[in-house]
């Protein structure tokens, strides 16, 4: 064996190749790939639509313990937007899509418009998106994990000690919450997978204010291959709640969480659902995706192999693009 | 000629958000399911990913349902909440500046329906149908999860039926009705009667521990 990585060769394509298709379908085939991402906060983060409060949601709190609970949410535009952010940043790095504008003038030929979905301002055309995404839940109530900062800008000349002029509070989560998501990716290639799966991998700030706080560590738990979505944010939240409620006692949400428990609970949640489902679902999991990953991480590292993942993932679209002339 | 009848739930496990009414800044979104979104969402219709023109491609794309003698009725609220929430887009720039103004909106609120919110409707095919456990729905493609029964069926006429249908659908127009939901593509009117008796289903579904009969007017996609 060489040392030599190749994404052709690459156990990953392999892997991938396996469940998705080779060319983008003009017609939905659904065969979906879900990314299970358990998100954990790593700093206090805004997370609001309103300004001043938390977006808030009052839900039940498992599937088997049922009373209601306030939970803060991650809208799902908060978290495909930053994620759709470092995309596009790597392809203008890449000198693509230079001239593919948010808002103003979507260009409908990049990588991002292309997955992502995007409808023309100027112009005709629409592309649907094809990366679905459901708001997370935390897993913890709103309570046990908010804190109001205030915000004071005091005047900075030798007068000093003037306040007033900005003065506000503010609703932060505290650090160490989790999001149990699932990211799912319909009918895109391998290369194209791969794409979504660097977004995931590389975006670090979730929430307002990104540039000074709400870093996000995504951790990927589990693969899920199928015809079909195997479970909402909502359920794996509810799902998680019970296990650990069950371990920990009714007063298991007072103090952070151990990530290890969480996502075991979240792995014993999915494992009970794959047996539900009707049709069959591929789980990539522990050591295997372990390997998955480290084989992912290796190919972006290499020069050559990350190249010709690129390289795919352009021929792909062009192909794609092509075919809808 | 439809041989089965489903009587199906949905439950939306996310905020569900279509524009049926824009009052200035704030888009609404009306407490009903559109048939034809949930032929979609079950994926009975199929549309392309890209689509050329922004024009709906409904009667093409629905009609080769009839053949398959399947259909769905407009999903009725069994509770439903809403909530009010604000957008507001942000461009990518690391300078930011608002540049002139864009002619649509980049900021607003958007009045969607919770989840937990529930629905109801039927559906009548020639054939079994097999229906998924979640689908997905409007414009921010929020999961819903599905619990289906079926339900006896047999042909019937009648004079009113209680459940909400598609104005389009109907082969002969009702003369009263309760509520009308005026939105696109089509009307949806609810407790419809009819001058004198029109061609249908009766279902027999389990209400508690008492059977209730409904009456469901025969309906097809697109039928005027």
């Amino acid at each position: 064996m060489s040392n030599t990585i190749s994404w052709q060769e690459s156990p990953v394509k392999k892997r991938l190749e396996a469940h998705l298709p080779g060319e983008i379908p003009i017609l939905p085939m659904r065969r979906y790939v879900s990314v299970v991402i358990l998100r954990e906060f790593d700093s206090t983060a805004v997370l609001t639509t309103e300004g001043q409060t938390l977006d808030v949601e009052m839900v039940r709190s498992g599937r088997k313990y049922s009373e209601p609970i306030s939970r803060v949410l991650l809208q799902k535009r908060k978290q495909i937007a930053p994620e759709r952010r470092a995309g596009r940043a790597f392809n203008r790095d890449r000198g693509l899509g230079k001239k593919c504008v948010f808002l103003n003038g979507m260009c409908g030929k990049c990588p991002d418009c292309l997955i992502y979905g995007f409808a023309a301002t100027s112009g005709e055309g629409a592309h649907r998106s094809r990366v679905l995404t459901d708001s997370g839940f935390a897993i913890r109530p709103y309570e046990a994990m908010q804190r109001s900062i205030t915000l004071n800008a005091i005047d900075d000349s030798t007068k000093g000690g003037v306040s007033g002029s900005a003065f506000a509070e503010r609703e932060h989560i505290r650090p160490q919450v989790f999001f149990p998501t699932i990211e799912t990716a319909v009918d895109v290639t391998p290369a194209e997978f791969l794409y979504v799966l660097r977004n995931i991998l590389t975006t670090t700030r979730y929430g307002a204010e990104s540039n000074r706080q709400g870093f996000v560590n995504n951790h990927v738990v589990a693969l899920l291959f199928g015809h079909g979505e195997l479970i909402s944010n909502l359920s794996l939240t509810q799902g998680v709640y019970d296990r650990l409620r069950e371990k920990g006692g009714e007063r298991f949400h007072e103090f952070p969480l151990e990530r290890s428990e969480v996502e075991k609970a979240v792995m014993d949640v999915l494992e009970e659902e794959a047996k539900r489902s009707y049709l069959p679902v591929d789980v990539c999991a522990g050591e295997e995706l372990a390997a998955f990953l480290a084989g992912v991480r290796d190919l972006w590292r290499n020069e050559e192999a990350n190249a010709e993942w690129l390289q795919e993932l352009e021929s792909d679209q062009q192909a794609y693009l092509a075919k809808l002339k | 000629m439809k041989r089965f009848a489903y009587r199906i739930r949905i439950e939306l496990e996310d905020y569900l958000f279509f524009a049926s009414m824009e009052k200035g800044k704030v888009a609404e979104t009306a407490p009903l399911i559109h048939n034809y979104a949930l032929a979609y969402a079950l994926s009975w219709a199929i549309s392309p990913y890209y689509q050329e023109k922004q024009a709906p491609g409904y009667e093409k794309q629905l009609k080769p349902l009839n053949e398959e003698g399947v259909y769905i009725f407009p999903a009725s609220p069994l509770e439903v909440t809403h909530r009010l929430m604000q957008y507001n887009t942000t461009s990518e720039p690391l300078w930011m500046m608002r540049p002139q103004s864009l002619g649509y909106p980049n900021w607003g609120f958007i009045k969607c329906l919770r989840p937990g919110s529930r629905f109801e409707t039927y559906a009548l095919s020639h054939n079994p149908l097999s229906f998924p456990p979640r689908i997905r729905l409007g414009k921010w493609m929020s999961q819903a999860r599905l619990e289906v029964e079926e339900v006896a069926l047999e042909r019937g006429t009648g004079k009113s039926s209680p459940i909400m249908v598609n104005v389009q659908d109907l082969p002969r127009l009702p003369a009263t009705f309760t509520s009308m939901y005026n939105l696109l593509p089509t009307r949806l009117v609810k407790e419809a009667e009819w001058g004198e008796a029109v061609e249908g289903y009766r279902i027999k579904k389990m209400e508690g521990q008492q059977v209730e009969e409904e009456f469901l007017p025969e309906s097809a996609f697109w039928w005027r």
